[in-house]
């Protein structure tokens, strides 16, 4: 059983402005070693008390997580399915700060049970009473396609109707110090969250296009090759994404976001995104519905 | 006791991130769980961390802070009770 798999609705939570795509018709353009999401209101969004224990990873992907919701006219999905390179930084340094300091006494408990990776997809599942398919998957640069792949094959063999996939992750200026340290690619480091509501059918008439296909391929030399058998009209590489987005666990995702939205604007009819991490590349092929 | 339970008022805040209220929003014989402030078992937890990082006090478990939390005032008593620091 092969169903076609569709993007209905897309947001994100980056660099660029947020939750909407207005950011699209003039780009910010990015400067600086490491920068930070340019975040809503989340009062907005949120009671105090509902607000209290959510660290703003946590934040970005429910809301996020609820526009694609609202777009595509679920209130509950079948499956969440979720990817982060480097998982909840922010608690786990809230967490492992006065353990270092402390000496192993006087842990905060909040700060531990959301110190984890699958914080952020239980977390939304619990929040939206989700009581289906949850997993999540921290593959380094290729987290997200590792998600993305998963909600297909899922959609595809029709154990989902629908799909909430999202990638999600964060920086704190400890880390941005870490890697600065370790690297210099010559974007700024950058932080982002994207949901995505994926459908399977015979025809989404309201998609924003079509995914055709996810590869992760770990053998560098054999890319360009398969970036030739595509034939897309337009190909989205790692230096457009982070001169976009900045260089972040979620870049791909962002990538995948804008893609999909050029395309349901009508400048593409299809564009591959590729993303080259380390000895993975990933790849995510979108055409016009 | 009243400066004792202001204070508790404020670490409360603190350690429970109620960012948006004072210790004037907090009744101290008001429950502090369920209809009152509305703390669940995740901050009885925080509440026990409290206790013990500012005044030493160790419980051996969370049922023993049934008792000893049901409101600010009653918190405020064990502490000037049992406090070691």
């Amino acid at each position: 059983m092969n169903r076609k798999v569709y993007i209905r609705a897309a947001a994100q939570i980056s660099v660029q402005e947020p939750l909407c795509e207005d950011w699209m018709l003039h780009p910010r353009q990015l400067s600086g070693s490491f920068l930070h999401c340019i975040d809503p209101d989340y009062k907005q969004f949120f009671s105090p008390m509902q607000a209290r224990r959510m660290g703003l990873m946590f934040k970005r992907a429910m809301v996020t997580s609820r526009k694609v919701l609202e777009a595509s006219g679920v209130e509950c999905p079948d499956a969440i399915i979720t990817g982060t390179a480097f998982g909840c930084i922010e608690n786990t340094e809230r967490f492992l700060d006065p353990l270092c300091r402390g000496g192993e006494e006087t842990l905060s408990p909040t700060a531990f049970m959301q110190s984890t990776h699958n914080t952020i997809g239980s977390m939304v599942a619990i929040t939206l009473g989700c009581h289906g398919y949850n997993c999540t998957y921290s593959q380094d640069g290729v987290s997200f396609e590792s998600t993305l792949l998963d909600a297909v094959l899922q959609l595809e063999c029709g154990g989902a109707e629908n799909v909430l996939a999202g990638v999600h992750d964060e920086i704190t200026d400890n880390v941005a110090r870490l890697m600065e340290a370790n690297e210099s690619a010559g974007y700024p480091l950058s932080e982002g969250s994207v949901a995505m509501l994926l459908a399977a059918g015979d025809g989404v008439p309201d998609a924003l296009c079509e995914v055709s296909d996810v590869r992760i391929l770990s053998r560098p030399e054999a890319v360009e090759e398969a970036v030739a058998g595509y034939r897309a009209e337009y190909v989205m590489r790692n230096d457009v994404t982070f001169s976009l987005f900045g260089r972040c666990g979620s870049a791909s995702g962002l990538a995948v976001y804008a893609a999909a939205e050029m395309i349901a604007a009508g400048r593409y009819s299809s564009v591959l995104v590729v993303n080259e991490s380390g000895s993975n590349a990933g790849f995510v092929f979108l055409k016009i519905v | 006791m009243e400066e004792l339970i202001l204070e508790l008022k404020n670490k409360i805040l603190e350690a429970l991130k109620l960012e948006d209220m004072t210790p004037e929003d907090i009744d101290e014989d008001a429950p502090l769980f369920k209809d009152g402030l509305g703390l669940d078992s995740i901050d009885a937890l925080e509440l026990m961390l409290l206790l013990e990082k500012n005044y030493g006090i160790k419980l051996k478990s969370p049922a023993e802070g049934k008792e000893i939390f049901q409101s600010v005032r009653t918190m405020a008593g064990y502490v000037a009770a049992n406090r070691v620091k």
